[in-house]
C-alpha cells in the first residue's frame, strides 16, 4: 500500500528514528511502512493519523 | 538523512559464528570425542560459551535497539538457561552414578526438559508483551521457519532411520534447531521489508 509517511516526516524535518519513539516502534518498522511493503494495523494506522493530524486515507492510499 | 546502513552483513557473520558454534554439541554427540564426565564438562563449557557468544554477540548488534520488553525476554531467557544447565548437570550426574529406578528415575530424567518449557512460555510471553506489531510480525514468521526446519528435518530424519540408513533423530536437538533456524531466517525476513 502507498503511503506519504516519508513526506510528511521530511515536511516535519524528523528522522526515522524520531517518528519511531514518537510511535513507539523500531525505525525498522518505520522503514518498512514508508518503503510500502508494510501494512499497519488499523490501531497503528490511526495513531499514524493522529500524530501527523490527517484523516488515514490521505496518509495511505489503497491501490485497489 | 535515513540512518539505514544495512547491518546484516556483520549478523550474517554473527549468525556464522554461531552456527559454527552450534555444530559442536552434534560432533560431541556423535564422534564422542569424550567420555563420561568429561563429556559433561565439554558440553557445560561449550553451553556457557555459546550463552555469553549469543548474549553478548546480540547486544552489541543491536546496542540502542532493545526495547524494554525485549530486554526482559533476554533477562527470563537467561534465568531458564542457567536453571536448564544447572538441572541439566545435575540429572547427568545423577543418571550416570545409576541405580535409580521407577518414578524417581523419570522425574531425574525429565528435569532439565522442565526450563526448556519454560522458554517457550517466555517466547510467549516475549509474543504477547511486545508493543511493536512489526517486529512481533518478524518474529511469527521467522518461528515458522523455525518450525519447518523441525518438521522437514525430523520428518526426513525419521523415514532414513526407520529405513536403517541412519541412528535414530536426537530428538532434544530438535529445540536447538528450531531455535536456530528462527534466529537465522530473520535476517533474511528483515530484509524483505527494507
Amino acid at each position: 500500500m502507498k503511503n506519504r509517511l516519508k513526506v510528511l516526516r521530511a515536511e516535519r524535518d524528523w528522522s526515522q528514528a524520531d517518528l519511531a519513539e514518537k510511535l513507539q516502534v523500531s525505525r525498522q518498522t518505520i522503514n518498512a511502512l514508508e518503503t510500502g511493503k508494510y501494512d499497519p494495523s488499523l490501531p497503528l494506522a490511526f495513531k499514524i493519523a493522529r500524530l501527523f493530524e490527517q484523516p488515514i486515507e490521505a496518509i495511505f492510499q489503497d491501490e485497489a | 538523512m535515513d540512518d539505514a546502513k544495512p547491518a546484516w552483513p556483520r549478523w550474517a557473520l554473527f549468525f556464522a559464528g554461531a552456527a559454527a558454534l552450534s555444530a559442536i554439541p552434534f560432533w560431541l554427540a556423535f564422534a564422542r570425542p569424550f567420555q563420561g564426565a568429561a563429556m559433561l564438562v565439554a558440553m557445560l563449557a561449550w553451553a556457557l560459551i555459546y550463552m555469553a557468544y549469543v548474549y553478548a554477540g546480540s547486544a552489541r548488534l543491536k546496542a540502542g535497539q532493545i526495547g524494554p520488553v525485549m530486554k526482559r525476554y533476554r533477562r527470563r531467557l537467561a534465568v531458564a538457561m542457567i536453571a536448564y544447565f544447572l538441572l541439566l548437570l545435575g540429572s547427568l550426574t545423577l543418571l550416570c552414578s545409576g541405580g535409580l529406578t521407577g518414578p524417581l528415575l523419570w522425574i531425574v530424567a525429565a528435569a532439565p526438559a522442565i526450563p526448556i518449557l519454560g522458554v517457550l512460555v517466555v517466547m510467549g510471553l516475549y509474543l504477547k508483551e511486545e508493543p511493536d506489531e512489526f517486529e512481533r510480525m518478524i518474529h511469527v514468521e521467522s518461528m515458522l521457519w523455525g518450525l519447518g526446519a523441525v518438521l522437514g528435518v525430523s520428518t526426513v530424519w525419521g523415514f532414513l532411520s526407520n529405513a536403517g540408513v541412519v541412528p535414530a533423530p536426537p530428538l532434544f536437538l530438535m529445540f536447538p534447531l528450531f531455535c536456530l533456524a528462527w534466529g537465522f531466517s530473520q535476517p533474511f525476513i528483515r530484509r524483505r521489508y527494507q
